[in-house]
């Protein structure tokens, strides 16, 4: 017998520690690739331990903060793992999903469908969780389906499963301020919104957004939220810029800490402009923090970044060493050998970086791109910092040119430790149709970036798995499962080019 | 019908009427939404649906102007063909003294005609 009412839950691809490196996770994204699909989930994303009601222990960082609005208001809710739904059939009446990739219409699934022409693993996961028994069980019983999380925007183009499923109300945006009171509506039989954008006037405030009462996934701690870079296109930026106290931050490992999780994923957008002046980075908030940080965790507690901008890393170590003295003093030592972030390269043109992200460079101009890409690399390649870097294929402006400029980019990244993967700038009704976009869309002089990050990918993974990662003996398993495809992929490189023009030929 | 709090609190109200063109009337609503915004600073707005599409694939015609959007608070609300339910809408919108306008296609015209009946101003697409 249950006791939730509202029941927040998701597929396995996010209710899943990914084996505790978050890396893993990304395998999610794809589809099986040279290995059985059972084999692929399982280092993507094995079962959460859940304690006797079907809670998980850890669970993802934006459904912990729903679920602690809701606590706080009085509800009777919970974050449920996906095999023990049944366990709520008779008491739930709302139940929640929140997603990063509902229908993998988000980077890089999307790059993957794409360029195999598979469906994704979180797709298909998110659409068998869908269509299981116990949630058109729960769907007849009545219980109100809310669809929320930053994939939120993709119900948009599944209007067809939307109807379906009975989805009632999909909600977007920063939800702390308003998720009750919907929560209730529901509850109570109102009728609700078939939709809700949160705008940026109704974003929390630091008072309003609440402590985690559960773990988080790896544990994810998020530090700020907003970006003053200012880029046109993206509502981030519109938001207003919040810097959570270190004591909330504190509170949250601790969280994480009682957990059994001795680690933190510090999340950002932009890991160096904690506390910062603008778009330049300031070291003391940001020692003050990794200070914190690395006395809660202690010496053997992993720390890692969610993401940094190659100007601040650039900015931070050139103006004030700050990049080396956080590495130095707070994060690396005889057990942390390592710390894991993401980037975005995005192009190696300054002419095309100019036209879709003239803020990035700040405070260079973006004449200077590829050489602040390539200092930063070198800079984070020196502190033993390891990014899994983006770059974006086919923007509508794109010239020629424009993708000489990143292969020579590429030339250029070579002798510095990261993982590189190129992302097709997609339109969603190249998805819709399931059509293999790149067979259509692919030209001459993307099939050499392609080949380059392939080339520098397999490289380096091979050198930071044997020298870095998964070093645990209980790990050996997945070790082996991720060398068996890396075998896979290096076998791909070498006939990767001449398929690729052999395809674009036809 | 009862509001959300703070999404539908100090917020305007828009009535989009809309059998074929959706498109073309959500483009000039939202037009229409920017402008009263930068007359009256309000940023949240309820978008109530008249249409003779079904609950969600009006949305079609909508996805457009909802996936630019990264200004305003949005709600979106169906209405459907039910003109009573609309009735009774607009009348409570009216006694709250809320901001009410109506987009709407050129063809509804007993959408148009319930409106202005009811002094509210409406955009003919």
């Amino acid at each position: 017998m249950g006791k939730y009412e509202v029941v927040l839950t998701v597929d396995r691809s996010m209710m899943s520690n990914h084996h505790g490196k978050e890396f893993l996770g990304f395998m999610a994204t794809g589809p099986a690739m040279g290995i059985p699909e059972k084999l692929w989930q399982w280092l993507a994303a094995p079962k959460i331990k859940v304690d006797s009601e079907g809670r998980p222990v850890q669970a993802p960082y934006g459904m912990r903060k729903v679920e602690a609005v809701l606590i706080d208001a009085g509800f009777k809710a919970a974050i449920i793992d996906p095999d023990h739904l049944h366990k709520h059939l008779d008491t739930m009446k709302v139940m929640m999903v929140g997603h990063h990739d509902y229908f993998a219409y988000g980077p890089p699934s999307s790059e993957f469908w794409s360029m195999t022409g598979k469906e994704p693993l979180n797709r298909k996961l998110f659409i068998k969780f869908m269509n299981s028994p116990v949630v058109r069980k729960a769907k007849e019983k009545g219980v109100k389906f809310i669809m929320g999380g930053p994939a939120a925007w993709q119900w948009l183009w599944e209007l067809e499963l939307w109807r379906k499923w009975g989805v009632d109300t999909v909600i977007e945006g920063e939800v702390e301020r308003v998720i009750v009171d919907l929560v209730q509506k529901a509850l109570d039989g109102e009728e609700l919104p078939d939709y809700v954008y949160v705008g940026p006037g109704d974003s929390p405030s630091i008072e309003e957004i609440p402590v985690i009462k559960g773990a988080s996934v790896n544990g994810l701690v998020e530090i700020m939220r907003g970006c003053p870079r200012g880029c046109k296109f993206c509502s981030v930026t519109l938001r207003p810029l919040r810097f959570i106290p270190l004591e909330k931050i504190r509170e949250e490992i601790r969280v994480n800490k009682k957990a059994g999780i001795n680690g933190v994923i510090l999340h950002s957008e932009d890991v160096l402009l904690y506390g910062a002046d603008g778009i330049r980075p300031r070291p003391e908030p940001l020692l003050k923090l990794h200070k914190m940080v690395a006395e809660e965790v202690g010496p053997k507690g992993d720390i890692a970044w969610a993401h940094a901008s190659l100007a601040a890393i650039r900015y931070a170590e050139e103006r004030y060493g700050l990049v080396s003295k956080l590495m130095q003093e707070h994060i690396l030592n005889e057990h942390r050998n390592l710390l894991g972030l993401e980037v975005g390269i995005e192009t190696g043109s300054p002419r095309l970086a100019k036209i879709i992200m003239p803020a990035k460079s700040l405070p260079y101009k973006p004449e200077e791109w590829p050489d602040v890409v390539e200092d930063a690399f070198r800079i984070m390649h020196e502190n033993h910092m390891i990014p899994a870097a983006t770059l974006i294929l086919g923007l509508p402006e794109e010239e020629p040119e424009d993708v000489v400029k990143t292969v020579e980019l590429l030339d250029r990244l070579k002798p510095y430790r990261s993982v590189i993967v190129p992302m097709f700038f997609v339109p969603m009704g190249a998805l819709k149709k399931n059509t293999w976009f790149m067979r259509e869309h692919l030209k001459p002089e993307h099939i050499d970036v392609l080949v380059k990050c392939l080339d520098h990918s397999i490289y380096w993974a091979e050198d930071i798995i044997n020298r870095f990662y998964l070093k645990e003996p209980y790990l050996a398993p997945v070790r082996i499962g991720i060398k068996l495809f890396l075998r896979f992929a290096k076998r791909g490189l070498k006939t990767l080019k001449p398929t690729l023009e052999a395809m674009i030929k036809k | 019908m009862k509001n959300l709090r703070v999404l539908e609190e100090g917020n305007s109200y828009v009535i989009l009427g809309f059998n074929g063109k959706g498109s073309d009337v959500a483009l000039t609503a939202y037009n229409k939404l920017a402008k009263m915004s930068a007359e009256t600073r309000c940023r949240r707005f309820t978008l109530f649906i008249v249409t003779n599409k079904p609950s969600p694939y009006y949305i079609e015609d909508l996805r457009y102007v909802l996936q630019n959007n990264i200004a305003f608070t949005l709600v979106l609300r169906y209405i459907g063909l039910d003109m009573d339910k609309l009735s009774k809408i607009i009348d409570e919108i009216k006694g709250s003294g809320k901001p009410l306008i109506g987009v709407v296609e050129s063809e509804m015209e007993e959408v148009s005609r319930l409106l202005e009946e009811r002094q509210v101003q409406v955009i003919r697409v």
